[in-house]
């Protein structure tokens, strides 16, 4: 393209002001230098400041952490006694459930076959005086004892059977 | 890319000799970006404004360029982007529409100390406002400037054929102007 050296354009007839091409080197120029360019004009200096000698000391201070070994902390995670708690509260109501369907609880005055079988002996054997007046005594004044016999898990036709199973004279035991 | 532009670039991204490259970039390419915003915006202040802002774009960009187009083509997208942000800026300040700031332009060039042209001229410009904004920019691309289709082509990113095309509705659009008024 030819260089335009008029200050009119020959086609369009725009004018441009006298010296203006000739004057605008020197105004970009001027421009150009007051343009602040971020990079060129804070290059090297951050402004930040840093301790004396920081760097010399530097390599020393991380050697000698990474080679301490690691107190164990004091934190306990939280989650994890949350889940341990969790864990034991459903252990727990399964033991519970467990118990009470499998394991039904003792009589008061149930007397298993183990012990039955060593009283008959110790009778047998009179080691003890069997006064029947005493027993009755025993039995109505006492009264407690009926009473146990009344609240004790043993009924009437229970107790009956095993009298008549045990006692060789049936009339003893009419009354 | 041209050697004498590869080695401009190069200069230019060198701190060193940046400052003085710069001068030589500007002294190279003043006129013919100046020539091409000034018949987008239409007056003298305007133009020098867009123009600045154009080579400021430029030196603060020179390492953001690719060198995938030339020099030049990079320099006048950069340039018409800035002339058309420009004047949509002003369409918006002084509350007009696009088309209503075009005609306010072309009515000022009239009185504007720094027009010479004669009837016939003036008459052109008023033709060159009713066409759209593409079609403007090819024309006075052309017929002002006169660009090859091809260095056209790598400005605003048509192919020739269309710019051809372009060229030839624009012209048949402003003799019909011409003629009718």
């Amino acid at each position: 393209m030819k260089k335009n050296i008029s200050s009119t354009h020959p086609r369009s007839g725009f004018k441009v002001p006298k010296n203006y091409f000739e004057d605008f080197e020197a105004k970009m120029t001027r421009v150009i230098s007051q343009e602040p360019t971020f990079g060129d004009q804070y290059k090297g200096n951050l402004g930040f400041t840093i301790p004396k000698n920081y760097f010399d000391s530097l390599e020393g201070q991380v050697l000698a952490k990474v080679e301490r070994p690691e107190p164990r902390g004091m934190l306990i995670s939280f989650f994890r006694k949350k889940k341990l708690y969790a864990i034991t509260g459903v252990a727990a109501v399964f033991i519970g459930i467990i118990s009470t369907l499998l394991f039904k609880p003792n009589p008061v005055n149930t007397l298993d076959s183990e012990k039955i079988s060593v009283l008959e002996e110790y009778i047998d054997q009179e080691n003890i005086d069997l006064n029947f007046n005493e027993i009755t005594t025993f039995l109505y004044e006492e009264g407690y004892v009926l009473d146990d016999l009344y609240t004790s898990g043993l009924s009437d036709e229970a107790v009956f059977d095993y009298l008549n199973e045990q006692v060789e004279d049936p009339a003893l035991i009419l009354y | 890319m041209k050697k004498e532009d590869a080695l401009l670039i190069k200069k230019l991204r060198n701190p060193k000799t940046r400052h003085e490259a710069f001068k030589d970039l500007v002294s190279g390419y003043k006129e013919r970006l100046y020539w091409h915003i000034r018949n987008l915006t239409k007056n003298h202040d305007d133009t020098d404004d867009v123009l600045q802002n154009t080579f400021i774009k430029v030196y603060k960009n020179i390492d953001k360029f690719k060198g995938d187009s030339m020099l030049y083509s990079w320099m006048y997208r950069i340039a018409t982007n800035e002339a058309l942000t420009f004047l949509t800026q002003k369409a918006k300040r002084l509350h007009l529409t696009s088309e209503e700031l075009q005609n306010k332009l072309v009515e000022n060039i009239e009185s504007d100390v720094y027009f010479e042209g004669d009837q016939i001229q003036l008459k052109l410009q008023k033709a060159i406002a009713t066409l759209p904004q593409k079609q403007q920019q090819i024309f006075n691309m052309k017929y002002f400037q006169e660009l090859k289709y091809r260095e056209i082509s790598e400005i605003l990113g048509t192919s020739e054929g269309a710019l051809k095309a372009s060229y030839h509705i624009a012209a048949k659009k402003i003799e019909d102007y011409l003629k009718g008024n």
